[in-house]
């Protein structure tokens, strides 16, 4: 089973989605930001890293560079609900620093799936 | 040698007789003491080290990792640091540290001892007096070590690493050469031989090894050294697997190349930024944007500082320190950077630390620069232009509703404005006279400390500034940058420009219908100026007041020139009508007295001023006063006896015949006009007032004929002639009505404005112009303020003959006669309709501009809230799988969120300020293409029918295109209700209006439910929308509305109720046109 850490403020968002990935039989850490995210990662390995980009503490983009610079081989999907001039201003920041895929809130559970799907067959993870 | 006195000279001198580096540290790894050894190897003074961290002696790139393993050590995880350090000069000196706590006069140091290892490696003396260590080391190297005889190549020992790395175990190694391993896929061990055979150690070299057993290529970084023993050459070689490391920085520098190639491809320059070096990485697009190469730049920060415009570096600089001090999550600035050429370039500048160091200071930051020159250029232009339209009909509401003795200083007024607003020293009014052969200096605006003009420019004929006048009477500006450089051709004007020491100039005409009658200039006296061609239009409408002005002075000065002659007139004749009558009825008096009234009447005739006769009962002259011998130019004799009548009455004249008949019929004659005729054939004009005189008995005894000399009163009624034409050309419209309302005269520029002729409107009250936007308490109260004598000003909406509304401002003023009652009505009026169609527009575009702030600021969290309700409704999608009635609801649901999104994102487009996506494009190929997505998203029972001819490009957003297309197409199905066809007409216009710089026109048309006249007024107006709630946004026409703005093209919307709706929109094939907007 894959095993993914979703990274949101919005606890609702998180518990929800939490459910709703279990249902699709992933197994699911949830972080409520870059700080939670980053002990998460000390200890354990996951498949996928579902990240929100504007949170409190440490905000998505430094989570990315975190994950970058401490080659942790997970494949990152960023989510975002858009800035201030574009709804994909922090998306295309994220995807500059080498998201795998990003997804323009609010999406569908299904887009989500099928998002994971491609990643995973894209290039399979070595490691798992 | 400055060293703290708490540490005890015997231990100093004791590690000072250590030839391992030993460093004295505080509980922070700040250096208090270095032996000599460290200070001879790393070349550091005892002051120099003192102060320094520890970490300032190990590699930059291993400092974090030597602060890690020195934390482990002291908590005894960890026994040795292998990281080497680093001398002043740079040069790494391999180490293996060892640090422990040390307790001195009961305060807590760190002693570290580091030993130096370079000699186990480059010396074969050391290593063999170090037999044991180097044993040690060869077994517990983290890198793959072997020894092997240098003839044969055979393998004599390798370490646990190296069978680790290659797989073999070491009984299968020994006796092997490296050939028999098939370790190198080419000669590398020869390469080596030969290399120290040259007589120098081998170091750092990259080779490739192949694991046989792995089936894997490694590539490994090389050491080696020859030594000699019992007569046998060994060769002994280090390798170190850095395949990772090397795959690692390749990843590093492909993911920089691509990062800088994202924000390239977004048109974006990068930039990259070592705080503490100071060092900065510029992308080619940065260089690119202020107009350099890449090779061109220094990179430094320096230069980045440099080139900021000294007036934005105080913000700029407070900017970056506010994040480099952690106070912004952001750096972000929009600022002036001055580009290779000189010109300044408008930056948005955004940025972030991505690293800081061990000691949390900031290491690393990155970021973008946007051009945004375009933006602000608009955004100026766009703020100046609406600043100044609004000074402009500021300035026209006041000169309306001015009276009129104050019209001059309001003009001049208005030219102190509309100077100050452009910044000039000067500004004025030229009219030309009657005759238009000379000009003259009639309203004038100075700033201070500047000389007036006005007294020098009076009746400057024309004809001396034949170049200016050209120009001005060809309805065009004259917009002059310095004067100096003025052509050959104005001479003249140059001149008399240079006399008045102006710098720079600019001149716009003063029309009223298509008829020059003067100009407004401005004057830069202090320092040269330029305007460009759209202050020159703004200036031509900020000009049209003193036109209207002057024109309402004209015609307010001849209506009130007209009034007081009427009056006069009748003031004149009335006391000459009494005058006459008394005379007549004194003498009359006296005939009946008196015998001889004839006599007494002849005496008192002498005295009158106006002319009398007597005649016979046959008509024969009895007597004449001097007035008539004056009037008919012939002595009193003569005229005695004579037919006055037939002699000095103008046959052709009027009323001869009815006048030659009152002797006959022995009738009074009272104020009937007729023409004399003197002896010379001059003629004056005349009334004739006669009366038979009786006798006692009933017997007729003469004629009393007076004459009323009218030559003056012609005269008038000529001068009212002219009058009246000056109304009937004035600019404003003119409305006369009597007191019951009945309307007995309009001008020509009234007539223009409502649509009716005079004779339509003769006789019938302005009641037929009511729009019906108005209450009849509205009209009641005007009418009764005008008819108490009241003087109303006011704004009447007014129905024009073809149905559609007009807005005029109105002064209506009684007219009273010489008795004071009020005899007419006069409305003076002005046609405001475009004016406040342009007022509209601006509020338009404000409205919708903020919309867009508003929008911006709540985008991210409204996508955030939708997320949540959708992700909730999913999961009761999940959690109630097999209850299909929920499952409907859910839909809707869902809906609902990909509507908000979609709603929000059409916001964003609207208002979305940011880098120009404009290119040009191939029109008519980008539309087909876009209808070719669409096709398939639309029900197919709507027919989409294309009639698209070639365009050629047009400079545009291909993704907004999308955008209007689909906007319009949904609007379409809708109104159709999912049925029935749209056209898609696409065409270069061949003969575009004139005057317009669009030129390629695209029809949407739909035979749909169409719009009502309320409906389509209101189309362009965010929110607005005729769908039932939750249908449609109201803001797909407003999307729309905003593009073509950005794209300046232009919008038009016909529809009719029941038919269908046609949306013609015009875009511009030149690149500068739309560029400009």
């Amino acid at each position: 089973m894959k095993k993914i850490l979703f990274v949101d403020d919005e606890k609702a968002f998180r518990d929800a989605s939490r459910k709703l990935l279990e249902g699709a039989g992933y197994i699911v850490d949830t972080a409520m930001d870059g700080v939670d995210a980053e002990s998460f990662l000390e200890n354990n390995v996951y498949d996928f890293i579902i990240t929100d980009i504007v949170m409190p503490r440490k905000e998505g983009i430094e989570l990315i560079l975190y994950i970058k610079q401490n080659n942790i081989q997970s494949k990152i999907i960023a989510i975002s609900g858009g800035g201030r001039a574009t709804a994909y201003e922090y998306l295309t920041m994220a995807k500059a620093f080498k998201a795998d895929a990003i997804l323009s809130k609010p999406y569908s559970f299904s887009e989500l799936i099928s998002t994971l799907k491609r990643l995973s067959s894209d290039s399979p993870n070595p490691e798992s | 040698m400055h060293v703290s006195p708490s540490i005890d000279n015997v231990l100093i001198k004791a590690l000072n007789s250590f030839d391992d580096y030993v460093f004295l540290l505080d509980e922070q790894g700040i250096i208090i003491f270095a032996n000599i050894a460290s200070e001879k190897k790393l070349g550091y003074t005892q002051e120099e080290f003192s102060g320094m961290n520890v970490l300032d002696v190990h590699p930059v790139d291993q400092r974090t990792q030597a602060g890690i393993i020195v934390q482990n050590m002291l908590a005894g995880t960890e026994s040795v640091c292998p990281i080497p350090l680093i001398t002043k000069s740079g040069e790494k000196v391999p180490v293996e540290t060892k640090v422990s706590f040390l307790d001195l006069n009961e305060k807590k140091y760190i002693l570290g001892i580091s030993r130096d290892i370079s000699r186990w490696i480059n010396s074969n003396h050391q290593l063999f007096q170090s037999e044991e260590k180097f044993k040690k080391s060869f077994e517990l190297s983290s890198r793959m070590m072997a020894i092997s005889d240098l003839h044969t190549g055979e393998y004599i020992d390798v370490n646990e690493q190296f069978t680790m790395t290659t797989g073999f175990e070491r009984h299968e190694v020994i006796g092997k050469s490296s050939t028999d391993l098939n370790l190198f896929k080419n000669p590398s061990r020869t390469y080596l031989i030969d290399e120290l055979k040259k007589g120098k150690p081998v170091r750092g070299e990259e080779f490739e090894i192949y694991l046989s057993r792995k089936d894997q290529t490694i590539l490994c970084l090389f050491d080696a050294i020859i030594f000699e023993s019992d007569n046998h050459t060994y060769l002994i070689t280090v390798a170190e697997d850095i395949t990772e490391k090397k795959k690692n920085e390749l990843a590093l520098a492909t993911s920089q190349k691509q990062l800088s190639q994202v924000l390239d491809g977004a048109n974006d320059g990068f930039w990259d930024w070592n705080i503490q070096t100071g060092e900065v990485e510029f992308s080619s697009r940065w260089a690119e944007m202020i107009g350099y190469k890449l090779n061109e730049l220094e990179h430094t920060v320096k230069f980045w500082e440099d080139i900021i415009h000294p007036d934005d570096k105080t913000f700029v600089f407070a900017e970056i320190a506010k994040h480099l001090e952690g106070k912004t999550k952001r750096y972000q600035s929009e600022h002036r950077v001055k580009a290779k050429d000189g010109t300044w370039v408008w930056i948005l500048d955004r940025g972030k630390i991505v690293e800081f160091d061990q000691a949390k200071q900031p290491l690393r930051m990155v970021g973008t620069h946007s051009d945004i020159t375009e933006k602000k250029l608009a955004e100026e232009k766009l703020l100046y232009r609406e600043s100044f339209e609004k000074l402009i009909n500021e300035v026209a509401t006041t000169m309306i509703n001015i009276p009129l003795p104050g019209i001059d200083d309001q003009v001049e007024v208005l030219l102190e404005k509309t100077g100050k607003f452009i910044g000039v020293d000067r500004a004025y009014v030229f009219l030309m006279d009657a005759s238009e052969t000379e000009i003259s200096n009639s309203h004038e605006w100075c700033k201070e400390d500047i000389t007036p003009q006005k007294e020098n420019l009076q009746n400057i004929p024309v004809s001396m500034m034949p170049w200016w006048m050209n120009r001005i009477s060809e309805d065009q500006s004259i917009n002059i940058e310095d004067v100096d450089k003025m052509p050959t051709e104005a001479s003249v004007e140059k001149e008399i420009l240079q006399a008045q020491e102006i710098k720079s100039l600019i001149v716009v005409p003063l029309m009223n219908k298509q008829r020059v009658i003067g100009f407004v200039g401005f004057d830069a006296v202090t320092e040269y100026r330029k305007w460009d061609s759209d202050t020159e239009l703004l200036l031509r409408s900020a000009v049209i007041p003193i036109t209207n002005a002057l024109q309402r002075k004209e015609s307010e000065s001849a209506i009130e020139n007209y009034k007081n002659h009427l009056q006069s007139l009748i003031k004149e004749r009335t006391s000459e009508l009494e005058a006459s009558y008394k005379a007549l009825n004194d003498s009359l008096g006296k005939l009946a007295k008196q015998n001889d009234e004839l006599v007494k009447f002849k005496t008192i005739a002498d005295k009158a001023n106006y002319p009398i006769l007597l005649l016979s009962s046959d008509g024969l002259v009895i007597y004449s006063n001097k007035m008539i011998s004056q009037m008919a130019a012939c002595p009193e004799q003569q005229l005695s006896k004579c037919n006055f009548i037939e002699e000095f009455v103008d046959h052709e004249g009027p009323n001869y015949n009815k006048f030659s008949q009152f002797i006959k019929r022995r009738s009074d004659i009272s104020s009937l006009e007729i023409t004399i005729v003197n002896r010379h054939g001059k003629k004056t004009p005349a009334l004739a007032n006669a009366s038979a005189i009786f006798d006692k008995g009933g017997f007729l005894m003469f004629f009393v004929v007076s004459f009323t000399d009218l030559t003056e009163r012609k005269k008038g009624e000529q001068e009212l002639k002219v009058l009246w034409q000056a109304a009937d050309h004035s600019a404003s419209g003119i409305m006369i009505t009597d007191n019951d309302n009945k309307i007995l005269y309009i001008n020509q520029q009234y007539a223009l404005t409502c649509g009716y002729t005079f004779k339509e409107l003769l006789g019938k009250t302005p009641k037929m112009l009511r729009s019906f936007k108005h209450t009849e308490e509205f009209y009641h109260q005007l009418s009764q303020s005008i008819k108490s004598g009241v003087t109303w000003k006011g704004r009447i909406i007014n129905k024009k003959k073809d149905g559609t509304d007009y807005t005029e401002d109105d002064v209506i003023s009684p007219v009273r006669n010489a008795d004071g009652k009020i005899t007419n009505f006069i409305a003076i009026t002005r046609d405001v309709t475009h004016e406040l169609r342009r007022e509209q527009e601006i509020q338009q575009s404000e409205k919708l501009r903020s919309l867009g702030t508003l929008a911006g600021g709540i985008a991210h969290d409204f996508n955030n809230i939708l997320q949540i309700v959708q992700v909730y409704t999913e999961l009761i999608e999940f959690q109630e799988k097999k209850n299909t009635q929920i499952h409907d609801s859910i839909k809707e649901i869902i809906r609902a969120c990909t509507r908000g999104k979609s709603m929000v994102n059409n916001i964003l487009t609207y208002s979305r300020q940011g880098p120009n996506e404009m290119a040009p494009y191939s029109f008519d190929f980008l539309v087909k293409e876009i209808i070719n997505i669409a096709r398939p998203i639309y029900p197919s029972s709507v027919e989409i029918l294309k009639n698209i001819e070639p365009t050629g490009t047009v400079y545009c957003d291909p993704v907004q295109i999308q955008q209007i297309i689909f906007n319009l197409f949904n609007n379409s199905i809708d109104a159709m209700n999912g049925k029935g066809t749209i056209t898609v007409n696409l065409r270069k216009l061949e003969n575009p209006e004139k005057g317009s710089e669009q030129d390629v026109l695209m029809q949407i048309i739909d035979n749909g439910k169409g719009m009502k006249k309320e409906v389509l007024d209101r189309v362009f107006d965010p929110f607005f929308t005729t769908k039932n709630v939750g249908e449609g946004t109201g803001l797909g026409l407003s999307t729309v509305f905003g593009i073509v703005k950005k794209h300046n093209a232009k919008i038009k919307i016909e529809s009719q109720p029941g038919k269908g709706t046609r949306i013609d929109i015009l875009f511009s094939s030149n690149q500068n046109t739309t560029s400009k907007a």
